[in-house]
């Protein structure tokens, strides 16, 4: 009982319990507010590591395993600390056609990472425009827009991004088109909710007494507003974005065989598993699990520390 | 009565008891590659053919070497150059019961270039023959012009009884309506991507199979094929994975059979368009086709470290391959050896082919047709990139890539450049692969059907069909060797191994691996 009535807070409505500091700035006050769980300060050091490795994988890495010239095929499935002809050590082995795990992985990270992060990017444009529009305008352009998307989210998203690879081909630029069709509703659903509910405000009942262009009341005056959920979407839906890029690899349609992501590495090395070959497999599958982990793990505090009736 | 009832109970327990063990004896099988009819006309392809050796017969068998044997004819002879005489056996009766006689055969054959949408057809056996029937169990096959092949021609035509040959269409024989021979097992029931179940023919001519049940379960991924054997759930699976060969070796649960295939593995380069559309210059732009001279074919072959693609991608289970059939195949030279690599030789030859840099170049390859397809693909991008060919790679479902590799550019044309392909010689004789692949596109005389690089050399032209339609076999063999040896001398296609392939199955259970890669289920013995 008593939790529901601490819930029972309006959300809103100024909180005494945070009022007593007054330098307190919203940005402080959320920084606060995550660093005070620690698994999720762990995760958000893990992840900022993981983007670090993404982003500098052609600096850091041993090897280049895109480089067909350097990448030997006599070199394929040594174990795990195996010497190289030419005397570098695979800390983590090599993969069937001979590439260094760790430099795969690097790589692997990368494309794994960019593809989550640009598609989550451009269908959180895509899809908040669209809800929006849809929220702010309502009646007919309301129910067509969310008809539109009530049918896209009844598709399970992997069979259509199976049916949009299928007519696309190959390559990162054809996954990205597809995790965006798959990915925009969400966004466009999550922020007409929030929308909804800001379009009713005074401040915008002001705004449109000013007659400010529709353009400047919605994203200068709702859609600041609508951030929060916006940006748990973001982290949750990157997270789902990675994952499906890989689940799309692992079947083999994603991306060309010569640049294995994560998935497509653990692919090849399902090949190998029962014949105990276990490297190829589940260290790509380990760095694909601690990045899909640590990302909701963020994403979950954030979620925390964003919403008003969790405000403690 | 009451003790007569419990004695008679009693003996009718111990009988169930004692004959139930000896009696029903079912072989359960995962199968790598499932069929795609049960019509034995439909489809020329591998699996097809597998199965279909076990409900159906041919006037001629292949034993496990593709050595010709009896099968529904007791022998066959020339009578002249262009005619031959078939003998038929005597007494066989189909799995419904009714009687075998000429005009099955004649009915058969009538119905093989008329199967209505066949992807691949059988017609190319029967093309240019023309049967009667001089007795109920004579027949005469007149050619057109002399043909020694007849025999092993033959050999791959299924026989049906007539009245079946007459109205039966490909999904009779699927639902299991026609699907009525005189092999050694008969069909019950086939749910495809599911279960094919044959029972024994009780009733065949020749050696009975030991099973009176054959369940074959059709499992696509190779590690899941190994799981279920090791797991107990089939006894027997065939196209074990390279992979795998080595642990399976290592279990003394298990026996493995394996044995070298009719199959090269090679690749089928333009040698047609001046402008192939895989084949860019280093910038991205166009280039005349490199692939059109023998000095940057020869650095290619020179590239290719077979020796590492059989020992690292394929577990030393294949063989480095310098032609088109392996050692001991009729028409086989024995003046070729697989080319040794030698990057240095390959990059000196490109530069004097005027391409000292190298191009840009796509590999096209199928992913689940041929064993560890994909990953040879890689290897040989590799390979060619080291010596300035940077070679990306693409490979696709064999459900599309067939087809676009033969057929998918403009015109029907071959839409690749340069493609990792397989060909097994179904008649056990280097004739098949040479016409084929290595002669003149020409599909009104059936030659060159699968020549999808429009290789083409009228000299090679002249000597294939004249070994094709040379009797005496000293000579043929002798033609068929000069022509091979002019096909990889001027490398219409680039060998590089030929298949080797593997069966497993549970201990006590034996198979000799065949080269025609078919699992024969009457050849799986329990030795017990």
């Amino acid at each position: 009982m008593t939790a529901l009535a601490e819930q029972g807070v309006p959300p809103g409505a100024p909180s005494d319990a945070v009022g007593t500091d007054q330098a307190d700035t919203p940005l402080r006050r959320f920084l606060a507010d995550f660093f005070e769980s620690r698994v999720a300060t762990g995760a958000l050091v893990v992840l900022l590591g993981i983007v670090f490795i993404a982003v500098f994988a052609p600096w850091i890495s041993p090897t280049d395993p895109y480089d067909l010239a350097t990448v030997d095929i006599m070199d394929n499935r040594l174990p795990p600390g195996s010497e190289s002809y030419t005397g570098m050590i695979y800390w983590l082995g090599t993969d069937g056609a001979g590439r260094d795990l760790l430099s795969a992985i690097f790589y692997g990270l990368r494309t794994s990472l960019s593809v989550g992060v640009m598609s989550g990017l451009i269908a959180m444009v895509l899809g908040s425009s669209i809800g929006l529009t849809a929220a702010y305008f309502g009646g007919r352009t309301d129910t067509l827009i969310m008809r539109v998307v009530d049918v896209q989210l009844s598709f399970p998203a992997i069979l259509v991004a199976l049916i949009l690879l299928a007519l696309l081909g190959k390559g990162v630029d054809k996954i990205i088109i597809a995790l965006v069709a798959v990915q925009w509703a969400y966004y466009a659903r999550t922020v007409r909710a929030s929308a909804l509910v800001e379009r009713r405000k005074e401040y915008v009942e002001a705004a449109t007494c000013l007659a400010l262009s529709h353009r400047r009341i919605l994203f200068r005056h709702v859609l600041p507003n609508c951030l929060p959920p916006l940006i748990v979407v973001v982290t949750v839906q990157t997270a789902h974005a990675i994952s499906l890029e890989a689940t799309l690899s692992f079947l083999g349609i994603g991306l060309p065989v010569t640049e294995p992501s994560l998935g497509l590495l653990i692919a090849n090395g399902f090949d190998y598993m029962l014949s105990l070959k276990y490297w190829i497999s589940i260290f790509p599958g380990i760095a694909l699990l601690i990045t899909i982990v640590t990302i909701n793990l963020v994403g979950d505090q954030l979620r925390d520390v964003l919403n008003p009736r969790l405000q403690r | 009565m009451r003790i007569l009832n419990t004695v008679f109970g009693a003996a009718m327990a111990l009988a169930l008891v004692g004959a139930v063990p000896a009696a029903a004896k079912e072989l359960k099988v995962g199968l790598g590659n499932e069929p795609s009819a049960i019509d034995p006309h439909y489809h020329n392809l591998g699996p097809n053919s597998a199965v279909a050796s076990s409900i159906f017969d041919a006037l001629i068998n292949q034993d496990e070497k593709q050595r010709l044997m009896p099968g529904l004819a007791t022998s066959w002879k020339p009578l002249d150059d262009t005619t031959w005489e078939f003998k038929l056996r005597k007494g066989v009766k189909y799995h419904d019961g009714s009687d075998f006689n000429a005009d099955d055969v004649l009915a058969s054959f009538e119905r093989v270039p008329n199967v209505p949408n066949s992807p691949s057809s059988f017609a190319t056996f029967t093309k240019g023959k023309t049967f009667t029937k001089v007795d109920d169990y004579t027949i005469h096959v007149k050619t057109a012009a002399p043909h020694p092949l007849t025999p092993n021609d033959l050999s791959q035509i299924w026989i049906v009884s007539d009245k079946v040959a007459a109205t039966a269409s490909t999904a009779d024989f699927n639902s299991g309506k026609a699907a009525i021979g005189t092999g050694p097992f008969k069909f019950v029931e086939w749910v495809p991507n599911d279960r094919l179940i044959l029972e024994r023919n009780n009733a065949y001519w020749g050696d009975k199979p030991e099973w009176t049940k054959v369940s074959i379960q059709p499992i696509k991924s190779g590690p899941a094929r190994v799981a279920a054997l090791l797991a107990g759930d089939v006894d027997f699976i065939d196209a074990v994975p390279t992979t795998d060969i080595p642990r399976l070796k290592g279990d003394g649960d298990l026996s493995l059979s394996q044995g070298p295939s009719n199959r090269v593995i090679y690749l089928h380069l333009d040698h047609d368009r001046d402008d192939s559309p895989f084949v860019k210059a280093k910038d991205g732009g166009s280039i005349k086709n490199p692939l059109k001279d023998l000095r940057v074919r020869k650095a290619i072959s020179k590239a290719i470290n077979r020796d590492a693609i059989v020992e690292r991608v394929m577990e030393g289970v294949a063989v480095p391959a310098g032609q088109l059939l392996p050692e001991g195949f009729f028409g086989v030279s024995p003046n070729l050896n697989p080319e040794p690599y030698d990057p240095k030789g390959a990059q000196a030859l490109l530069a004097e082919a005027g391409v000292p840099d190298g191009f840009k170049l796509t590999i096209h390859g199928p992913n689940d047709r041929y064993i560890n397809d994909a990953k040879i693909a890689e290897a040989i991008a590799q390979m060619l990139t080291r010596i300035g060919i940077e070679t990306s790679v693409e490979t696709l479902p064999k459900a599309v890539y067939f087809k676009r590799a033969s057929r998918g550019g403009p015109d029907g044309s071959p839409e690749f450049s340069f493609v990792l392909v397989g060909w097994g010689a179904g008649t056990g004789e280097a004739s098949s692969p040479l016409k084929a692949l290595t002669h003149t596109y020409d599909k009104s005389k059936g030659l060159g059907t699968t020549n999808r690089g429009r290789y083409s050399n009228a000299a090679l032209d002249t000597i294939i069909e004249q070994a094709l339609a040379t009797v005496d076999d000293d000579k043929r063999k002798g033609l068929l060797q000069k022509a091979t040896e002019m096909a990889i001398g001027d490398l219409a296609v680039i060998p590089l191994h030929y298949q080797v392939n593997t069966w497993a199955a549970r201990k006590g259970i034996k198979y000799t691996a065949r080269t025609d890669e078919r699992t024969a289920y009457a050849g799986v013995h329990s030795g017990m």
